[in-house]
């Protein structure tokens, strides 16, 4: 994310049990911070009637709970929109592992604490030994009871503390019993079940043990523990069979106890193409459990797996591989072959471990939300027909021909089935060719009585054959499927990334991603992108609308959802399931650009690995479009920008050697001519010197107001007594004043800070503009330190000791009327009042230069008729160097 | 200076202002030989020798600050920069790397005489050193540490006195901050650091009648001092 939030403390309050005290220790805490001044909003805390916990609660702002009524009956959930909204400091979570109602943000609490934790509010919760995703199988042998409500380890590793709060089990049983502990149902149930003394002392034992492996982890992270062989890796194999989610937490929890670290590899081989899609969104869901578990998760393709794994373990270093125990028996091993069988023996120095579970046979193939291809009544009519053609065919041939020969037109009709239709229609026909053959084709005919029982040996061929086919059939069709599906998702991937390549502008990338994704994905597209801003910011609330036209308001929220968190949402996820589409985040390197949503597909789909692979490129190949296309426009204006700054100093510089050359010769040659006997030509002369000397005061205003003004000329500060730059500026026009008298008042003022050649022309020009607009008037320069008024420029290092110095010019000329005062100050601006003759850049200049200096201008009524001009800069500061 | 006319090497590209320098320097008691490159600039000052040069800094072969550099190798009489709107760092480059003075383009005759005139007295005067040094109505005495103006005693910090003996040494020349630097506080010191025009402008209220209108210590802005006898007050 863009956003610098810093990531929330999270505090676990870890037990074994109910009862133990967590609830307890966590309100302890949470009213310590609120003590120490902090904002504590208690989100969810369930006291279940005790006093001594209740009393806890006091003085403590309880955040009202939302009541969902999705099912008829109201339910009170966390409220996470309204606790995000009211950014406390800590929010106190009672129950982690608990399971929202539906239509919650998030299906589980520990994302809404991992929300609360992004926005950078600390959490509070609690949380029991056994809905530790790791520790489910232990707890399962340990009890029998198969935990659902699980929290990913992942959560646990991340927090800041974890406290284990420990109760002896005798304590804890006395408690039970003495009915202070909530157990639901009622104590006694709950005894008998799963809280019996055993139970209590196991679970006890697991979160004394989890708490110790999570200090070893700390410590070695921190390398803490010196002569310990670090990154130990450990390779757990997995696939679509159930037992490798058990596979893979038992690897979760060896890596633990050993120190190592892990990953989770899928093989793809050939025969990984006979499975289904549920049979892959298994795989995927194994992958992601790992992934939650806090392993790495790879998937690696090969002819076989065993070589794909024994390759992945040598690649990443991996001395030890994770694998289920066999379960078939040796002659399906003999005719598939083992994966462990050979594992072991390509495995070479590499250790591998089998661990009971995996294997088993593929459960049957279910389509889920796949593409039917062709596979309708049709084949199994075109089955049945075609027996029906073959039986006709054979009826007059059965008197020339050995019955035996006459089996070969039906398995030819079985082998035609076998080309057009699935293994179902196979099997019908074969079943039918044997039954037909049996009837028309073996006396006595029109009987399914057989007269020789070597027919049956033919009967049985036929079945084997077709069945054979029937098999070889389906397999085949899979694999074209697969093959077919894949090509069509490359070549649509390809097509999306052809037609973004050759097109341009925003509006239009949106339209093309949007028709060629929901083509490739067989379903409704929509591209929302977030306003261009530079630095794109993921926290914008205005999204733009696709070119698809228009968002349902509650999928818009989701969308918004996934720019600001950079994660998918929606249908087929855990966060905001109930909206009506798929919402996959646009990211660029520079953070969201906007949000492709997926309408009209059915939930399970969104879940199949092969599709979400395909949506997930799809989105990342317009996230790029769109970020190269606002990148391309960055660059073109910034290519604009600098022609336009190249083309300015070009022409300054220009415009400033071609005058300076015309302008010397004229002033010098005048200057010359003006030695001349004759009054008249002498005037004449002083005249063109004085003019050519006025133009090169313009030339050299304008080209210092545009290097002030485009950054080029960096004011060079340095410590000036005001007197003398006063003093220099005054010599400077002196030659312009007449007899006019200037009074100047600047003895006692401290030094400033400025540039000096700048301040000289910004006096210059000050004193100037008195002349010209205040003729024959007396002027008065006075330089102050203004002690009221704290300099208040840009912050500089030592912006607390910054003060003002105060340059006032007062003429006693007609003054500059009130609503002229800002206008002067703009380039070519004159005073409405003023006499003609001035260039309009003086006063101009004297603003650029107070706003290099962090200073400022402006210009007032001077008390008995004239005008002050006032000018402040930043005094030198007298305790620096 | 003998009695033969000061030769001066003009060294500027544009034909129309070297020719009125020209025409001003010869017409008052100048040789001037031109030049209008660099190569040609470097070839004339070997072989005539001049008594001074006028240097404009934009060459078309090569960059004026450079020749300038070169000349000041060997060649140690005065040599005045002419330079140009916009080219102030230039400028000052130039009189850090050994120029006399400089004259901002547009420039009068007058202007120039005066200033090739006040760099040529130079080498008359830098010949012998001089135990006491005086400009005018102010004198400062090396060996006996003591400062008078108009006659008057004026007591100075050791770094106003050698700021002062610095710009005493240069009368009636530009001195600029890297130089006064230099005197005062070392060649290392870096010239924002320094409180320069602090301490001038202490040095300016104990010589100056009126530290507002100062009639000796000339301000260059954004390039030096420059120490004069004192200038008769303006008309007004």
């Amino acid at each position: 994310m863009a956003d610098a939030v810093v990531r929330g403390r999270l505090t676990i309050y870890l037990g074994a049990a109910p009862g133990v005290g967590k609830t307890f220790a966590m309100l302890e805490r949470a009213q310590a911070l609120r003590r120490s001044g902090l904002e504590v909003l208690i989100g969810v805390v369930l006291t279940h009637g005790r006093e001594e916990t209740a009393a806890l609660l006091a003085g403590l702002a309880v955040l009202p709970p939302r009541i969902s009524t999705e099912q008829g009956v109201p339910l009170a959930e966390f409220d996470l929109a309204a606790a995000l909204s009211r950014k406390p400091a800590v929010v106190v979570l009672d129950e982690l592992a608990h399971s929202n109602a539906p239509g919650s943000r998030h299906a589980k609490r520990w994302q809404d604490a991992e929300e609360l934790l992004a926005a950078g509010i600390e959490v509070l919760t609690t949380l029991n030994v056994q809905h530790i995703e790791s520790q489910r199988e232990p707890v399962a042998r340990l009890t029998g009871v198969d935990v659902r409500e699980r929290v990913p380890d992942l959560v646990l590793e991340r927090a800041d503390a974890i406290e284990l709060v420990d109760l002896p089990s005798e304590e804890l049983i006395a408690r039970l019993h003495a009915g202070k502990v909530y157990l639901g149902d009622g104590a006694d149930r709950a005894l008998h079940g799963f809280f019996t003394p055993e139970n209590l002392v196991g679970l006890r034992e697991l979160a004394l043990r989890y708490v110790t492996g999570r200090v070893q982890a700390r410590r070695d992270a921190d390398g803490l523990a010196p002569g310990r062989s670090p990154a130990e890796r450990l390779l757990v194999a997995i696939g679509p069979s159930p037992t490798s989610a058990r596979l893979v937490r038992a690897a979760k929890r060896m890596a633990d106890a050993t120190g190592a670290t892990w990953m989770a590899v899928h093989a793809e081989t050939p025969a990984s193409l006979h499975l289904d899609a549920s049979a892959r969104i298994r795989v995927g869901e194994h992958l992601r459990l790992a992934e939650s578990l806090g392993g790495q998760t790879l998937t690696v393709g090969g002819d076989d797996a065993a070589h794909a794994l024994i390759e992945a373990a040598r690649r990443h270093g991996v001395r030890r591989i994770l694998v289920g125990k066999p379960v078939n028996g040796r002659l399906w091993d003999l005719w598939r072959g083992s994966l462990v069988h050979d594992l072991v023996r390509l495995s070479g120095d590499v250790e591998v471990l089998a661990i009971s579970g995996d294997g088993g046979p593929v459960p049957m193939p279910e389509e889920v939300g796949r593409k039917n291809r062709g596979v309708h009544l049709g084949s199994w009519l075109v089955a049945v027909g075609t027996i029906a053609v073959v039986a006709v065919l054979v009826l007059p041939l059965r008197q020339i021909f050995d019955p035996v020969v006459l089996t070969l037109p039906f398995l030819l009709a079985i082998v035609g089935v076998g080309l057009f239709g699935r293994h179902g229609p196979v099997l019908l026909a074969t079943i039918a060719g044997v039954v037909v053959f049996d009837l028309l084709c073996v006396p006595p005919y029109g009987s399914l009585a057989v007269g020789n029982s070597q027919y049956l040996l033919t009967f049985l061929g036929m079945l084997v054959v077709g069945v054979v086919i029937a098999h070889l059939v389906a397999r085949l069709r899979r694999q074209s499927d697969q093959a077919l599906d894949e090509a069509e998702g490359a070549t649509g991937l390809h097509r999306l990334g052809s037609a973004l390549a050759g097109t341009r502008g925003i509006a239009a990338l949106i339209a093309t991603a949007a028709e060629q994704t929901g083509e490739l994905l067989d379903c409704r597209a929509i591209v929302l992108i977030s306003e261009a801003t530079n630095p794109p910011s993921p926290a914008q609330e205005a999204i733009l609308h696709g070119a698809d036209g228009s968002v349902a308001p509650t999928d818009l929220a989701v969308a918004q959802w996934v720019l600001r968190q950079g994660q998918p949402a929606g249908l087929g996820t855990d966060t905001l399931p109930a909206a009506s589409g798929l919402h996959l985040p646009l990211l660029t390197a520079g953070g969201p650009v906007g949000v492709l949503v997926l309408t009209g597909i059915a939930a399970p789909r969104t879940r199949d690995p092969a599709w979400r692979r395909l949506a997930e490129a799809s989105a990342r190949l317009t996230a790029l479009a769109i970020g190269c296309e606002r990148l391309h426009d960055q660059a073109a204006e910034a290519r604009a920008r600098a022609a336009d700054e190249r083309l300015r100093s070009t022409i300054l510089a220009g415009v400033s050697h071609d005058l300076r050359t015309p302008l010397t010769a004229i002033a010098g040659l005048a200057q010359q001519l003006a030695d001349d006997p004759d009054a008249e030509r002498r005037r004449t002369a002083m005249t063109i010197a004085e003019q050519a000397e006025r133009l090169s005061t313009t030339v050299r205003n304008l080209l210092e107001l545009t290097r002030l003004g485009s950054g080029q000329m960096r004011p060079r500060r340095v410590a000036l007594a005001a007197e003398d730059a006063i003093a220099a500026a005054v010599a400077a026009v002196r030659p312009r004043l007449g007899d006019r008298t200037i009074d100047i008042d600047a003895a006692d003022c401290p030094a400033l800070s400025a540039d000096e050649s700048l301040l000289h022309t910004a006096l210059v020009n000050l004193i100037d503009n008195a002349v010209v607009h205040a003729p024959g008037s007396p002027i008065t320069i006075r330089a102050y330190s203004d002690p009221e008024r704290a300099y208040s420029g840009p912050v500089r290092a030592d912006a607390g000791q910054d003060r003002a110095t105060i340059i006032t010019v007062a003429d006693r000329g007609p003054g500059v009327l009130p609503e002229d005062r800002e206008r002067i100050f703009a380039a070519w601006q004159r005073g409405r009042g003023a006499t003609p003759g001035g260039a309009g850049l003086g006063l101009a200049l004297v603003r650029a230069v107070a706003t290099a200096h962090g200073g400022t201008i402006a210009v007032t009524d001077r008390v008995g008729g004239g005008a002050v001009f006032v000018l402040s800069l930043p005094s030198h500061d007298q305790a620096g160097p | 200076m003998t009695a033969a006319e000061p030769v001066i090497l003009v060294v500027e590209d544009e034909a129309p202002i070297r020719r009125f320098v020209v025409a001003g320097l010869r017409a008052h008691g100048f040789a001037a030989v031109e030049a209008a490159t660099a190569t040609a600039a470097m070839l004339a000052a070997t072989s005539r020798r001049p008594d001074g040069i006028l240097l404009d800094l934009g060459l078309p072969d090569r960059g004026g600050l450079e020749l300038l550099r070169d000349l000041r190798g060997w060649y140690d009489r005065p040599i005045i920069i002419l330079s140009a709107l916009g080219h102030e760092d230039d400028k000052v480059a130039g009189l850090d790397a050994g120029a006399d003075d400089y004259l901002a383009k547009p420039f009068g005759i007058p202007e120039l005489l005066a200033r090739l005139r006040a760099a040529l007295r130079r080498i008359t005067r830098d010949q012998q050193p001089e135990p006491v040094l005086a400009c005018g109505d102010l004198v400062l005495d090396l060996v006996a540490h003591r400062c008078t103006c108009a006659g008057r005693e004026v007591h100075l910090t050791p770094l106003e006195f050698q700021l002062l003996a610095e710009l005493l040494r240069h009368a009636g020349r530009l001195v600029t901050h890297r130089q006064l630097i230099a005197a005062g506080w070392g060649a290392q010191a870096s010239s924002e650091s320094a409180g320069l025009r602090l301490v001038v402008h202490q040095l300016r209220r104990k010589i100056e009648d009126d530290p507002a209108d100062p009639r000796r210590l000339h301000t260059e802005v954004g390039v030096g001092y420059r120490l004069t006898a004192p200038t008769p007050p303006a008309s007004g």
